[in-house]
């Protein structure tokens, strides 16, 4: 008995309720993960291709704005190099935006960042002949 | 209205229930029962405390049989019963009484405990006509709440045992909604990697039984007894964090602070050593206020997931050490808000 009541105490202790919070212990990709869908990493210097760019964040963040920029290309719905969307679709645990990013002509290797708070995430892009 | 606000309100409401029914007063400050012998019954008809060992004193008439003065108690003899005390009691654990309906009926007594005094030398009883009885009650032995007992004074006058005189006595012990609710105060520490919190509480604890703060824990009640005088469970606020040895601040939950539940453990050091209670009065009020806590942290802290912004509810174990609290003085002015006292 005593055995039982000294192993629950101990357990009770040691396992605790909630995970320890520390920052370093978040990867980047629980907190922003940037991807195209479907995931490449090389588009068409045409002028014309796009890439469809998906930024995921957790369900708690809330429906925030995401902030998509570019290096090279233009997003469409902006036409320029920078573009926000609201986080406002869910699947309970995730949070998702969107944006859609149009080539250049010229080949050349962008840098797409996704950025929401303190948090930024960046994937590269490849324009191609 | 915010989880703090309430708690606030709770603990008003509490303590304006707890005066709102108001009782005889015990006998003020002390375990002293006094008895009117002549009139069998206790002075003032106050309330006798329960879970106490009380002192009897009898404040006695001059010349209470119109003969002699009293210069023997033969037995005293106190009972346990569902009802007054029925006339005529000699001293034997039934009896039958009849009712308004002239119907008999056998009612039973449960005897607490007897006990004899014989004092040759009369100057004994002292100028004031006044009799102690003390430690009637045996270590170990104790008048529960809320009931009613009888207590039967047998003396004869003369030493052949002819002439006998007997009075009862009622005693009546009565908790009030107090008795099961008591207040504390202070230190807790969440012991968790990333949390390590030192931090101030107060609380309300219920207990399964009314608890007299007089009781001394150190007399022997049995085990289980022991566990139910000693045993709560509470809900409270920890309005002050003293320290928080975290990577992400513990911030208030409420707008009082953070909240603590748990089981508490009164008197956790005090325990029956087998020693006269005269040399543990020190122990009775620093070690038996105490009490040991254990239970559960709820606080607000911002997430290490810097994707998420502002705080979230968590909750950890944590032992406390708090003292005990008068509820009625310390509530006494939120108790006047809401109409009680």
């Amino acid at each position: 008995m005593k055995k039982i009541i000294a192993c629950s105490l101990a357990l009770l202790w040691n396992a605790g309720c909630t995970e320890p919070e520390k920052v370093d212990n978040v990867a980047l990709a629980d907190k922003l993960l940037l991807t195209t869908k479907p995931i490449k990493s090389q588009i068409k210097a045409d002028g014309k291709d796009t890439a469809y760019l998906l930024a995921r964040l957790p369900h708690d963040a809330g429906v925030v704005d995401v902030t998509f920029t570019t290096t090279g290309g233009t997003f469409v719905f902006s036409g320029g190099s920078e573009i926000k969307d609201y986080a406002d679709s869910s699947d309970g645990t995730y949070r998702y935006a969107t944006a859609l990013l149009k080539a250049d002509t010229i080949p050349k290797q962008v840098y797409v960042t996704a950025e929401i708070a303190s948090v930024r995430n960046r994937i590269s892009l490849t324009f191609t002949k | 209205m915010r989880v703090g606000s309430l708690f606030i309100l709770l603990l008003g409401v509490i303590s304006a229930n707890a005066q709102d029914k108001p009782l005889p007063a015990r006998n003020p400050g002390s375990q002293y029962v006094e008895m009117d012998l002549l009139h069998g019954r206790i002075k003032d008809d106050a309330l006798v405390p329960y879970n106490v060992r009380p002192l009897f004193r009898a404040i006695l008439p001059e010349k209470l049989d119109g003969t002699l003065g009293l210069q023997s108690i033969d037995s005293l003899s106190l009972f346990y019963l569902e009802g007054p005390c029925p006339v005529g009691l000699n001293g034997s654990t039934s009896k039958t009484l009849e009712d308004s309906k002239g119907n008999s009926r056998l009612v039973s007594f449960t005897p607490v405990t007897t006990a004899n005094w014989y004092r040759p030398n009369k100057t004994l009883f002292g100028q004031n006509d006044e009799i102690m009885f003390p430690w009637f009650i045996k270590p170990g032995q104790y008048l529960q709440s809320n009931k009613l007992y009888c207590l039967l004074v047998r003396r004869f006058s003369d030493p052949k045992k002819e002439d006998m005189y007997q009075q009862t006595v009622a005693l009546r012990t009565a908790s009030k909604f107090g008795d099961y609710v008591k207040l504390d105060f202070g230190l807790g520490y969440a012991y968790r990697p990333n949390v390590s919190t030192l931090f101030a509480s107060i609380a309300i604890h219920g207990y399964t039984i009314a608890i007299n703060d007089d009781t001394d824990l150190a007399e022997t009640f049995g085990f289980w007894r022991q566990i139910r005088f000693r045993t709560s469970l509470y809900v409270g606020i920890a309005p002050v964090t003293l320290s928080a040895g975290t990577e992400q601040d513990i911030r208030p939950l409420t707008s009082v602070g953070n909240l603590v539940a748990g089981i508490g453990f009164r008197g956790p050091f005090y325990w029956p050593n087998g020693k006269p209670a005269s040399t543990r009065i020190r122990g009775k009020f620093v070690l038996q206020a105490m009490r040991l806590n254990a239970g559960l942290f709820f606080f607000s802290q911002a997430s290490a997931n810097q994707a998420i912004v502002g705080n979230r509810t968590k909750i950890t174990p944590y032992v406390g050490l708090t003292y005990d609290l008068s509820l009625t003085s310390l509530l006494g002015p939120i108790a006047k808000l809401f109409g009680g006292g």
